[in-house]
């Protein structure tokens, strides 16, 4: 974009340009605020337990203890937890994935009675009050013996109308003619799916396993009640237990910054490294809207 | 989007006198590879998302502890929710909460948005530095704000003696306890918000921009007659989102203040929470449950229907 309310012409006025210097002002301050807390953090995790606590704070740690990264590591079972969080997002997306591209190429490409109230049906939920019915949900995976089990975060994954709409939108987009010739060679709907659509989608099921990943591993309620046992826990659930929820035997503060940073880093590096198809997925969605 | 095969549905259909079983097994053809592709998504969908829905019907009407017989109670349940003295409680802390969310959540995200289209350079810095909340695991938000909240040793209350203000006591106070969770709740979200903002203002036309110019409209004349109202559609949508999102509030309560102190951060979707999961009363959840779907339901579509957002929503 080469220009936005103000223009390059606008600029060179005195008035505008300090108007424009102090959107870099506001720009930087928020930047600040989003950025600084999580150095303040940082800092606090290599202090001492006791120098956490000194009045004023201090701002470097006195001695940078980094043994504290290694006591989270085995307080918070980081490898167990991070093992289980990890099986349950590749069950995630393969069952949102494998239910929702057939259902998207089915209304996409192909005859279905009532395309537009179907579609519709299954977008409903989207403006649905979903945290509303939060105990019948869990009364659901109950009855069907699913507690305790990670096919009670795995399976729900595939009903998602968001998912639902970016696969839909995307499929519209590939023009029929490509699998027309594929199906007169007698290759069957799932084939044409499998081997033409998928691979032409690439970019939006990377989007897609984007989204899942940050979502299975920031989601803490659910989590929380469908995953009783120890054994199973995600990270959100150690850090919580260790840090806030097990009132009698939560661990030293600096040992809780340091696991709280050592649970933040698997999506921070996704984030870094896939912004783009991050920042594209969230806008796609705005511009539907 | 039409497929080629819908086209010939047309002739083949004014074919003059075809036996039943073979119009019955021609639209099975016709119809039944995308029904079959359908399935997977419409069983998931009817178990976790329609069943439930249908299910919270039931439950409000029943006596139910899992892995006992449910017992029918008429409307009992009703009764003893909107009896119970902490409801007021929770419902002004839930409308206080979303007013307030409401308001910070739509000025920060919309002067962020706008402020950091207008920069030529450095766009995708702080559209990434904004967004640098939204990654961070929920859990890991509230052990990083609890330590930002204290009192003693806080960061903020550090901010606040640096510019010679006295700290206050954040989440330990009834009195500033619920706001303190909408500041996090807001610094933690309106990174979605503002990049939303962001792509619907990169749509705006530049020629918009630069007639009103050379008409001498100034900078903000232009924001107030071109910008905001070809964001309006955005901002309705994500209002409407906002504000559903906003009503349900639990998690930061439950996690951070529990529902304290002295029941100011108790909200309504907590009670629910609380009366499944910690007194066990599934039918009392249930009962509330529907109260707060349905009021969220009828709010929704007074908001689309006042709004005229309907259209714009689905192709």
């Amino acid at each position: 974009m080469e220009r936005g309310v103000i223009s390059t012409f606008d600029r060179k006025r005195p008035s505008v340009r300090l108007s424009y210097a102090f959107c870099y002002l506001v720009a930087i301050a928020i930047a600040v605020s989003t950025l600084y807390p999580l150095l303040w953090v940082f800092l606090g995790s290599l202090k001492e337990a006791k120098e956490i606590f000194y009045v004023p704070p201090t701002f470097l740690p006195r001695t940078f203890l980094w043994e504290n990264y290694l006591r989270a590591w085995q307080a918070y079972s980081i490898p167990r937890v991070f093992q289980n969080t990890l099986v349950i997002y590749f069950g995630f997306v393969v069952v949102r994935l494998i239910s929702l591209s057939t259902a998207a190429y089915a209304l996409s490409h192909l005859n279905v009675p009532g395309r537009r109230g179907v579609y519709l049906l299954f977008l409903a939920t989207l403006m649905l009050p979903a945290f509303a019915y939060l105990i019948p949900s869990y009364l659901i995976i109950f009855h069907l013996g699913l507690l305790d089990s990670f096919w009670a975060i795995c399976l729900p994954a595939g009903a998602d109308s968001y998912s639902l709409l970016l696969l839909k939108n995307y499929f519209d987009g590939i023009p029929g003619e490509i699998f027309e010739s594929a199906r007169i060679d007698g290759a069957s709907e799932w084939v044409v799916l499998r081997k033409i659509v998928l691979p032409l989608s690439k970019p939006i099921i990377a989007v897609l396993g984007i989204f899942a990943f940050i979502h299975v591993w920031r989601d803490f309620v659910w989590q929380r009640i469908v995953l009783p046992s120890a054994s199973k826990w995600t990270v959100s659930i150690a850090l919580w237990y260790h840090s806030l929820g097990n009132q009698g035997a939560v661990l030293p503060q600096n040992v809780q910054l340091a696991a709280m940073l050592i649970s933040t880093l698997p999506p921070m590096l996704i984030f870094l490294i896939f912004q783009r198809y991050i920042i594209e997925g969230v806008s796609f969605t705005g511009i539907k809207g | 989007m039409i497929s080629v095969k819908d086209q010939q549905l047309g002739p083949m259909s004014l074919q003059p006198v075809q036996p039943f079983g073979s119009i019955l097994r021609k639209k099975l053809s016709h119809y039944g590879m995308g029904l079959l592709f359908l399935l997977p998504a419409f069983a998931f969908y009817a178990i976790f998302q329609w069943a439930p829905i249908i299910y919270n019907f039931f439950l409000a009407f029943q006596n139910f502890i899992p892995g006992l017989p449910a017992e029918w109670v008429g409307l009992a349940n009703f009764r003893r929710v909107l009896g119970d003295s902490l409801l007021p409680v929770a419902v002004k802390n839930t409308l206080t909460f979303t007013g307030l969310a409401l308001l910070i959540g739509f000025i920060v995200p919309l002067v962020t948005g706008i402020t950091i289209t207008e920069l030529r350079k450095g766009r995708s810095f702080f559209r990434l530095a904004i967004y640098m909340p939204n990654i961070i695991p929920a859990i890991a938000l509230y052990v990083m704000w609890l330590y930002l909240f204290n009192p003693a040793v806080g960061l903020l209350n550090q901010i606040l003696n640096f510019f010679g203000l006295p700290g206050s006591e954040w989440l330990l106070s009834p009195k500033t306890a619920l706001v303190s969770l909408v500041m996090m709740s807001t610094w933690a979200n309106f990174g979605t918000t503002a990049v939303l903002y962001m792509a619907s203002l990169s749509a705006i036309s530049e020629e918009l921009y630069e007639a009103a110019e050379i008409d001498g409209a100034g900078v903000w004349k232009r924001i107030r007659h071109i910008t905001l109202p070809a964001l309006r559609p955005t901002i309705l949508i994500l209002l409407l989102m906002q504000l559903i999102f906003t009503m349900q509030v639990m998690q930061e309560p439950m996690v951070m203040t529990g529902g304290g102190p002295n029941n100011a951060t108790m909200t309504v979707m907590y009670m629910i929470y609380n009366y499944a999961f910690v007194y066990a009363e599934f039918g009392k959840a249930g009962a509330l449950g529907i109260l707060l779907f349905v009021f969220l339901l009828l709010l929704s579509l007074v908001y689309v229907k006042g709004s005229h957002l309907v259209e714009k929503e689905v192709r």
